[in-house]
């Protein structure tokens, strides 16, 4: 006579979360030197334009800085894991599990959120050692929670590539096509080096936003309606990448 | 824990899918018993990965049913999936976790968190002791294959699917595997084999479907499909020594051509 087959449970929410953030955390910490590089990138801006900070102000310096780490992780770091591992055939055998889809892509974004959390944290440490910035602490938890709103539009528009692109060498290149602009425009665009139109169009970029954001995070006191207006306008960016990222992206390359 | 008697395992009715103007898969239908084996065997592009999708709930058919389980896979996906173990051609894991963390990470995923003790003697019986610490990255095929079908079955399901098994494995190796599919089916579960090895499907499969353009166009037992077509005469145009094999009768069927 044959053994009966059992009837299984599905894992319960929190212990299938925990199962594989803890994987993902593994992971990203058995490819540090990936996460070393992108907070190194903020640091070299940091230190390099320590003879600015007269000029644009500690607030500016921050902003630029932390804002042009955030795409580094976000938009090519994110991306190429994506890529990579949907080449791999991770996601097929993840989706195989009885969890719901949402607990694998929540738990590699709360991973780099926090790499971008650690990323904004190092920058201001070294701001403040190095380049002799002073800092509340209000305004390094607000800048953390600016970072990670700017974070957030930079992982949607990540999500948004990997979505159109299939194959992980399309989509580094393409990462990479992006970030390169976007962080020269962002350093030095904004100073009206490219003109008007550049500089409106930067301003208004995730970028720009997020720029917007951090520097108002620094001094708390000069937070105002163009701030919350960016605060919002960056939503925006990461709800419209988001909804087109998560809507076309395909789990497997088949 | 519930239990049920469960004769058959997975029922697959009038499948249809499309891609675009392409028709994928049109109206397959079988079912897969408790203590059975079943191959589904087809060329390439006959439609095997594009059901093995769907039965997996990864892929929405244009329409009919696939029951796992007494599951529903598309109105209960969890549940149809909690009773489902999959292999897949690749072993598809973090090639950066060890030995030890996938197993943990997939109990977890499976609602059966394991000790470590739990763990290490898994890995014991699958003869990887010594490689708990191994990133899977560093495992050999034949390792990665025996890690993956401990994934596949550490939660005890009804209906496990192997997505070509022993592709790339040493004659050791696959001989190895088809006894541990044996030896599940002895247990009572219930397996979807697909493989583009005849030999491996006369070996170990008690029944057997040949797919091709979509279709189901045979089934039967290996050896009742030899009988059925040993006079027919594509099939003895495709005999190479005489004695008509199961690779003749899969040509004979589905042509000599190349397929994509």
């Amino acid at each position: 006579m044959q053994q009966e087959p059992f009837i299984q449970k599905i894992p319960s929410v929190p212990d299938a979360f925990k199962a594989i953030l803890r994987a993902d955390l593994t992971v990203q910490w058995r490819n540090r030197r990936a996460m070393i590089m992108s907070i190194i990138v903020p640091i070299i801006f940091l230190i390099s334009w320590k003879s600015l900070i007269p000029e644009i102000g500690p607030g500016g310096v921050i902003s630029i800085c932390v804002a042009i780490g955030l795409p580094a992780i976000g938009l090519m770091g994110y991306s190429a894991t994506l890529a990579r591992d949907r080449e791999r055939g991770i996601f097929q055998r993840l989706r195989a599990t009885p969890i719901p889809t949402w607990i694998i892509m929540t738990s590699r974004i709360v991973v780099q959120l926090l790499v971008m959390a650690l990323m904004t944290l190092v920058t201001c440490a070294v701001a403040c050692f190095v380049d002799g910035i002073e800092f509340s602490f209000l305004s390094v938890v607000l800048i953390v929670i600016a970072a990670v709103i700017g974070g957030l539009s930079f992982l949607a528009l990540g999500q948004f590539i990997a979505a159109i692109m299939k194959s992980s060498d399309a989509v580094n290149a393409a990462a990479r096509l992006i970030y390169f602009p976007i962080a020269i425009a962002g350093a030095l665009g904004e100073i009206g080096l490219f003109g008007t139109l550049v500089q409106k169009i930067v301003f208004w970029s995730p970028l720009g936003t997020t720029k917007t954001m951090l520097a108002a995070a620094y001094a708390p006191s000069t937070i105002n309606g163009d701030v919350l207006l960016a605060v919002l306008v960056t939503l925006g960016y990461g709800v419209v990448f988001a909804a087109i990222g998560i809507r076309r992206f395909a789990w497997s390359v088949n | 824990m519930a239990t049920a008697q469960l004769s058959s395992v997975l029922s697959v009715q009038d499948l249809h899918i499309r891609y675009g103007d392409t028709v994928a898969v049109d109206g397959v239908g079988f079912d897969v018993h408790a203590g059975e084996i079943f191959g589904l065997l087809g060329p390439n592009g006959a439609g095997k990965t594009s059901t093995l999708s769907a039965i997996e709930g990864l892929l929405k058919p244009t329409t009919g049913s696939v029951i796992v389980a007494g599951f529903d896979i598309f109105k209960n996906p969890l549940e149809a999936r909690a009773n489902l173990g999959v292999q897949l051609q690749s072993t598809s894991f973090h090639q950066d976790l060890t030995v030890h963390e996938i197993i943990r990470l997939f109990s977890g995923l499976y609602g059966r968190a394991m000790s470590d003790d739990e763990i290490e003697n898994l890995i014991h019986s699958i003869r990887l002791e010594g490689h708990a610490a191994k990133r899977a990255g560093q495992l050999s095929g034949g390792q990665q294959q025996r890690l993956a079908l401990a994934v596949a079955t550490l939660h005890d399901p009804p209906l496990i699917l192997f997505d070509e098994p022993t592709s790339g494995l040493d004659p050791q190796s696959r001989r190895g595997l088809w006894e541990r599919i044996e030896g599940l089916r002895d247990s009572g579960r219930g397996i979807l084999l697909t493989t583009h090895s005849m030999e491996e499907a006369y070996a170990v499969c008690d029944r057997i479907a040949i797919l091709d353009h979509g279709k189901i166009i045979e089934t039967g037992s290996p050896q009742g499909l030899i009988e059925k077509y040993q006079d027919d005469a594509d099939v003895r145009a495709a005999s190479r020594r005489g004695e008509v094999t199961l690779e003749d009768v899969f040509i004979g069927l589905t042509g000599k051509e190349l397929r994509a």
